[in-house]
């Protein structure tokens, strides 16, 4: 009913990717003079690779979470994930549509992008933490 | 949907724990399908009917 876990060469590669493409990320938003959205994107994906990173390091017996990032969660915990990103799919695709109406108004697109960004992820965490709870 | 898994498990003295390593899956699914909480998929049920040596009639009812 489980996979095998990636191997630690697989995540050590996984971590330096990530962090490549922050490093990308940062230059350009820091080359487009925005200086706020490089720092946030840094901050927060930072946060992102030391969390991949710990639940990584607790291995297969470390919670669901750990399960999931390790590639061996079982049948329930993985219709917890997937539900939990359509649910967080849902609630992005409602914040883009309000976002571009916003924008139709002259909104920021970096506050467009946020309001995007961070539905998307809370919906996530609070989806995943509600319907952990309920089976 | 009810289920009997809770009490075959208690008959044979495993933990919960025990039990999922046995299936392949985690304690907490094993805690969530004890609790009616999440219907397992049908091969699931079916290694569960296996584990336990009868059938999925046998654990698994519709209320």
């Amino acid at each position: 009913m489980s996979t095998e876990a990636p191997n630690t060469l697989a995540k050590i590669v996984g971590l330096i990717s990530g962090a490549a493409a922050l490093t990308i990320i940062a230059i350009v938003a820091s080359a487009a003079g925005q200086d706020g959205f490089a720092r946030g994107a840094i901050i927060g994906g930072v946060a992102m690779l030391v969390l991949m990173a710990v639940l990584w390091a607790r291995g297969t017996h470390g919670g669901t979470a750990a399960r999931i990032a390790n590639g061996v969660a079982d049948e329930r915990e993985q219709r917890l994930f997937r539900d939990a990103s359509a649910d967080a799919g849902l609630v992005m695709f409602v914040a883009a549509t309000g976002g571009a109406i916003w924008a139709l108004f002259d909104a920021p697109a970096i506050a467009v992008a946020g309001i995007v960004l961070w539905s998307g992820l809370i919906t996530f965490v609070v989806s995943f933490a509600v319907r952990s709870r309920r089976g | 949907m009810n289920n009997d898994v809770r009490a075959l498990r208690e008959r044979l003295g495993l933990s919960q724990g025990a039990l999922g390593d046995a299936l392949g899956v985690s304690r907490q699914t094993v805690n969530s399908i004890e609790t009616g909480r999440y219907d397992p998929s049908l091969p699931l049920a079916i290694a569960i009917a296996r584990y336990f040596e009868t059938t999925i009639e046998e654990i698994f009812h519709v209320d």
